[in-house]
């Protein structure tokens, strides 16, 4: 669990947060440039003054010094000492670390940075650099790591793989990951909870799969909903994927059968037939009952759908509401067009 | 070619240059590192003071290390009784001044590097357990070294034409305080001593023209490879 109610300033800008989520799991703060994202980061690294109480797993932050509080910071610039070769930026943290359980060796190999260890940092890639201070961050044995848009210097190719690294370590070692962001796309991928920062503030915060649903993210033209799913098999080059009380396909997603997989279906790629619809080239249909109607800011007509995949939004025209009469309750079948898989 | 006495007061600078640079290096680190990054009541004072040769006639500078070193001075006397050192008429003392005369400039070269280091490096340095005199030791002199070298050879260079502070505190005694520039005013004081002081001034402007550039190399390349 961690616990947080915080107030700090940075020059006139005053940020107020309260929330708390469970841990471990990735908690992602999402908000645009200048909501106080990276204040927010600071002020629980101890790096900017703060008041009030920083909790986590039942140990109280708040009195430490920045360089007491055992937290892990992956800074968007990474800040790798120039100075020192990659293995001895890795065990920077390492060295300085009480009773570290975490070594050298498997960090590299999770991390994929074995062959990059007697290099400088200064001819490493923006996704190597990336690895390395996470690598970092996560060898100086931190109680939670955080972590200010990560993917900001990683070319638009390179973002999946981090993505799916981050996702990774975080199974893999049950760390607790508070992660800011103004990239929707990055939450939807790494977000297991979810809080919405405005203006210094905490507006809304919720498991990530429900805040989804809701507005103001569902109002978005890129709203979207997310499901949780496993592996179930790979055939003709497509994932076939367990979601819920249905299978879905998906595109082609390495991953041995029962891995996890995060499918995330957006409101604008799922449309709505009253019958089940006969000869078309969408392959996830599945039944669905309205369970409400709403309008969106653009205009468009948002309806919410229960499916056996799990809830799901359909973003259409206010015309076609009309035209097919719909309204809460309905029974219909869903077309999900497409589905992304992270 | 050089005299035996020219050689003698090229050797004696030497000596006290060199000298002089192993007692003022820590000492300009040590300020410099604080004055850089810290806040502290008589920051000021420090600041001012450790500049003041600078702006001080260097030969106050060597009234002011005679009236406390010399054996009749209070510190003198009791560093004379008790460890048996002298730096009155002494090339150790020739060594002091030197030092003195020289800091600001070590100091100068010092900070310039300390404070083109990038902040971040600290604030990330912190946030992975590193406690202030860790820091100091781990991240900010081994990125400041190219400034810490660059004030070594600038003390050297500058140390090698200090005149004032030295003849005021020291005299000019061949083969113990007498530097280049001592030699130098010697042979003008002397009839038919112009050629030696060309060939000594010559020596000197040879000197201080290699220690300045190789100072300004160094802060440079210290300069990019902070960026």
């Amino acid at each position: 669990m961690i616990d947080l109610d915080l107030t700090a300033r940075a020059g006139a800008f005053a940020l107020r947060c309260a929330f708390a989520a469970p841990t471990p799991g990735i908690i992602s703060v999402f908000g645009p440039s200048g909501a106080g994202k990276t204040t927010l980061l600071r002020a629980i690294a101890g790096l900017t003054p703060a008041e009030g109480r920083i909790d986590l797993d039942n140990a109280s932050l708040a009195a430490l010094k920045a360089e007491e509080r055992r937290i892990g910071y992956v800074f968007q610039d990474a800040r790798l000492f120039p100075h020192l070769s990659v293995r001895e930026n890795l065990l920077y943290g390492f060295a300085r670390a009480a009773d570290p359980r975490l070594h050298l060796d498997e960090a590299a190999a999770v991390l994929g940075i074995a062959g990059l260890l007697d290099r400088g940092v200064r001819a490493l890639s923006g996704g190597e650099r990336q690895r390395v201070a996470l690598g970092r961050a996560l060898l100086s044995q931190p109680r939670v790591v955080l972590m200010d848009e990560p993917l900001a210097g990683v070319d638009i190719a390179r973002k999946g793989e981090i993505l799916g690294l981050i996702r990774s370590v975080q199974a893999r070692f049950a760390l607790t990951i508070l992660h800011v962001s103004h990239d929707l796309d990055e939450v939807a991928a790494l977000a297991d909870h979810v809080a919405l920062i405005e203006q210094g503030a905490i507006s809304r915060r919720g498991p990530a799969r429900a805040l989804f649903l809701e507005a103001p993210l569902s109002h978005r033209p890129d709203a979207r909903s997310l499901i949780d799913g496993r592996v179930a098999a790979q055939q003709d080059g497509v994932t076939i994927v367990e979601a819920g009380e249905t299978r879905l396909v998906a595109p082609r997603h390495e991953g041995e059968a029962g891995a996890r997989v995060r499918l995330q279906v957006y409101a604008r790629d799922v449309t709505l037939a009253l019958k089940p619809p006969e000869a078309v080239s969408t392959r996830n249909i599945v039944p669905a009952t309205i369970t409400a109607l709403e309008t969106r800011i653009d205009g468009q007509a948002l309806v919410r759908l229960e499916t056996p995949a799990g809830p799901l939004l359909s973003a259409i025209t206010r015309d076609a509401v009309s035209d097919l009469k719909l309204a809460p309750g309905l029974a219909l079948f869903a077309l999900v067009k497409a589905v992304a898989v992270k | 070619m050089l005299t035996s006495l020219e050689l003698q007061a090229l050797a004696t600078s030497f000596i006290v240059s060199t000298r002089s640079v192993l007692i003022a290096l820590p000492i300009a680190i040590l300020i410099a590192y604080a004055l850089g990054r810290f806040r502290f009541p008589g920051r000021t004072l420090l600041d001012v003071l450790a500049h003041a040769p600078l702006i001080l006639p260097p030969v106050v500078v060597g009234y002011v290390l005679l009236s406390t070193f010399g054996l009749n001075a209070p510190l003198g006397g009791f560093l004379h009784r008790t460890f048996g050192w002298r730096f009155v008429f002494t090339s150790e003392g020739a060594s002091l001044a030197t030092a003195i005369m020289t800091l600001p400039l070590m100091i100068r070269a010092v900070r310039l590097s300390l404070e083109a280091m990038d902040e971040g490096l600290d604030e990330a340095a912190r946030t992975l357990g590193a406690k202030a005199l860790d820091r100091a030791l781990s991240l900010h002199l081994p990125l400041a070294w190219p400034g810490i070298l660059a004030a070594a050879i600038l003390g050297f260079a500058a140390g090698l034409g200090e005149f004032g502070a030295i003849i005021t505190f020291v005299s000019n005694i061949p083969g113990e305080t007498q530097t280049l520039p001592l030699a130098i005013y010697s042979a003008l004081q002397q009839p038919g001593g112009e050629a030696a002081a060309a060939r000594l001034a010559t020596l000197s402007f040879a000197l201080a023209i290699a220690g300045l550039a190789a100072s300004e190399l160094l802060i440079r390349f210290g300069k990019r490879r902070l960026q």
